[in-house]
């Protein structure tokens, strides 16, 4: 195991720098915004930038392994002359790529949080409608997050394999084949197929938003909303599977 | 023993290598000669599973080489060959980390050996030390292929000396094959015991060193221009 | 770096030489142990397999001696050297004896050149 968390520890380091540049911007913005809504008095104004701030995070798994993997994009050899198996390279930048996004988006929430309960104003939310408001708020996101970032890894080392053979036109290929899979994707989903595949395993979850927010009852009517298991399911399998092709690209067919 | 059979490789515009076959013998120091974009760090590569061939198979030990073939071959880049954000003793942990036969102890001599300090970050160390450096992370694996592309492109007398003497010291022929390309060719000619002649991606020989002063009476450049020519 | 070798001779034979050559100057007395293998290619910048055939080559000669696990020794059979010695002076006069005549001398130009040579040394030491 002491190769598997040399390979963590090296890819902590190749991006330490960046998650402190990101948790010092996270830092920043939530005080400032703090102090100027003490100043403006914007009720829950910290929360909602908070709430940007957590929204744009699902854009910081796919950027982090952008980041990081062009690091070794510049020095594949380096990257490369390795016993270990491409699932284990590339898993260990998507691990770290994770802890890094939960603690930039625990500190964000956590400050959001913590601003919310300072921060007073005549309306008052129910407090566990807001505990499952973020826990879903956050469960979109990162997943989000993973979902971008690992078909980031997978299109980035199709680019690698292009490189080789087409130089500066890989890009351009890759960007087409982006827009080629999201086509067929969306063109998928509208099939009965899809319907077949995806639409399955409803469960009742209860919902933040359809309870009734009065002063006299307030969280004695949660609804629920239906959710499909078969859709999360779906998207697992599909995650895997491209990044199983990534780890072969990278074993197979990568070259320096 | 490394073979290349009918192994060929090829790019959009250009063939790297075409139609190469050789074995490569075992415990020995060779030296893989040919004038630039002759093919000679595709050659390498290869060897090392970091490039693939077009047509034909690599082997090591009658297993096709791939990506993970490095846990045979120690293979040394002409570029630069380390995290700029480690110091010498964190590149060193890491190395050993990732490879089983990586010989902590012998990397700390090695490094003491060519007076570098192992307490430097990697990006503030001369382009002497780094290069030694690089030498140091290859001779410390005790693996049977050690490949060197242009060790010592680029580098002073001094540090060349240190580099030719630190290979000669680290190195264990009954164990271990070395092939090594260099432009420096006199300069290391003592040291390599036999030459695999190479041009526009064709193998063109492979020669005892110590043959071609007795039969041919030449240094090895001057053997590389008479096959150049013969070819041409 | 190591030192400069001919480029017409395999190496191996070079360092017979020079090592011969050490050997009948004194510079390496009888019974000396002579540097490990790994040791005399890293002071001659030599490939260690071509040291190994220089001391095999060394050991037919009966100039040197491989005591198993203790190294390699120079013989302590002083005719072993005497030999040598007389071996290397034959051979510097063949060498001699082949350029002269390549230039058109005689045997008896050289004998002549020689003992001409050798009593206006003399004649200039004294």
């Amino acid at each position: 195991m002491m190769n598997w968390s040399g390979l963590l520890r090296k890819e902590f380091r190749v991006t330490r720098t960046l998650l402190l540049g990101v948790l010092t911007f996270d830092l920043l913005v939530m005080i400032g915004f703090f102090l100027a809504s003490e100043r403006w008095e914007f009720p829950y104004l910290t929360a909602i930038i908070g709430g940007v701030l957590t929204a744009i995070h699902v854009f910081f798994l796919p950027l982090y392994l952008l980041i990081s993997l062009n690091t070794e994009g510049r020095n594949l050899h380096l990257w490369l002359h390795n016993p270990q198996s491409g699932a284990r390279l590339l898993g260990a930048k998507f691990l770290n790529g994770l802890l890094a996004i939960l603690i930039s988006i625990g500190l964000v929430s956590s400050l959001s949080l913590l601003a919310y309960n300072i921060e007073t104003s005549a309306l008052e939310l129910p407090i566990d409608n807001v505990w499952l408001f973020g826990f879903y708020f956050l469960a979109v996101i990162v997943t989000g997050s993973i979902y971008m970032g690992i078909w980031l890894i997978f299109y980035w080392t199709f680019y690698q394999v292009l490189k080789t053979y087409i130089g500066k036109w890989a890009l351009l290929l890759v960007l087409v084949l982006v827009a080629f899979i999201s086509w067929l994707g969306s063109w998928f989903s509208g099939t009965r197929l899809s319907e077949v595949l995806v639409e399955w395993g409803y469960v009742q979850l209860p919902s933040p938003l359809n309870m009734e927010v009065s002063q006299q009852e307030f969280g004695l009517t949660v609804s629920t909303f239906p959710f499909p298991v078969g859709n999360v399911v779906f998207d697992i399998i599909t995650l895997v599977v491209i990044f199983l092709i990534a780890c072969w690209l990278l074993d197979r067919k990568v070259e320096v | 023993m490394i073979t290349f059979e009918n192994v060929s490789k090829r790019y959009l515009t250009k063939h790297a290598l075409s139609d190469v076959n050789v074995t490569i013998p075992e415990g020995k120091i060779i030296g893989l000669v040919g004038s630039n974009g002759s093919g000679k760090s595709t050659f390498m590569k290869m060897i090392a599973g970091l490039v693939g061939p077009s047509e034909g198979k690599v082997m090591i030990d009658q297993e096709p080489v791939s990506r993970r073939t490095a846990n045979k071959v120690a293979y040394l880049s002409e570029l630069d060959a380390y995290y700029s954000f480690f110091s010498v003793k964190e590149t060193i942990d890491f190395f050993a980390s990732q490879f089983q036969d990586f010989d902590v102890e012998k990397a700390n001599d090695i490094v003491d050996f060519m007076e570098v300090d192992s307490s430097q970050k990697v990006k503030h160390l001369s382009k002497g030390n780094r290069g030694r450096l690089k030498i140091a992370l290859t001779l410390a694996r005790e693996v049977p292929v050690i490949l060197m592309d242009e060790p010592l492109s680029g580098l002073d007398p001094m540090v060349r000396d240190s580099i030719v003497k630190g290979l000669l010291s680290f190195i264990d022929l009954e164990k271990q094959t070395v092939i090594i390309t260099t432009h420096e060719v006199t300069e290391i000619e003592p040291l390599l015991e036999t030459v695999i002649a190479i041009r526009n991606g064709k193998v063109l020989a492979l020669e005892d060193v110590e043959t071609i002063r007795e039969r041919d009476r030449m240094r090895i450049v001057d053997w590389l221009k008479k096959m150049y020519q013969e070819e041409a | 770096m190591g030192e400069e070798f001919n480029p017409s001779k395999p190496i191996y034979l070079q360092l017979v030489d020079r090592i011969s050559w050490e050997i009948i100057k004194g510079e390496r007395k009888t019974g000396e142990k002579l540097p490990s293998v790994r040791e005399m290619a890293i002071q001659s910048g030599v490939n260690p397999n071509t040291v190994s055939r220089t001391y095999n080559e060394l050991e037919r000669m009966e100039i040197v001696e491989t005591k198993r696990g203790q190294g390699t020794f120079v013989t302590e059979q002083k005719e072993k050297l005497v030999e040598l010695r007389e071996q290397l002076k034959i051979n510097h006069i063949q060498n001699f004896i082949e350029e002269m005549k390549q230039m058109g001398f005689s045997s008896e130009d050289m004998i002549e050149g020689i003992r001409t040579y050798v009593t206006n040394e003399k004649e200039n030491q004294s």
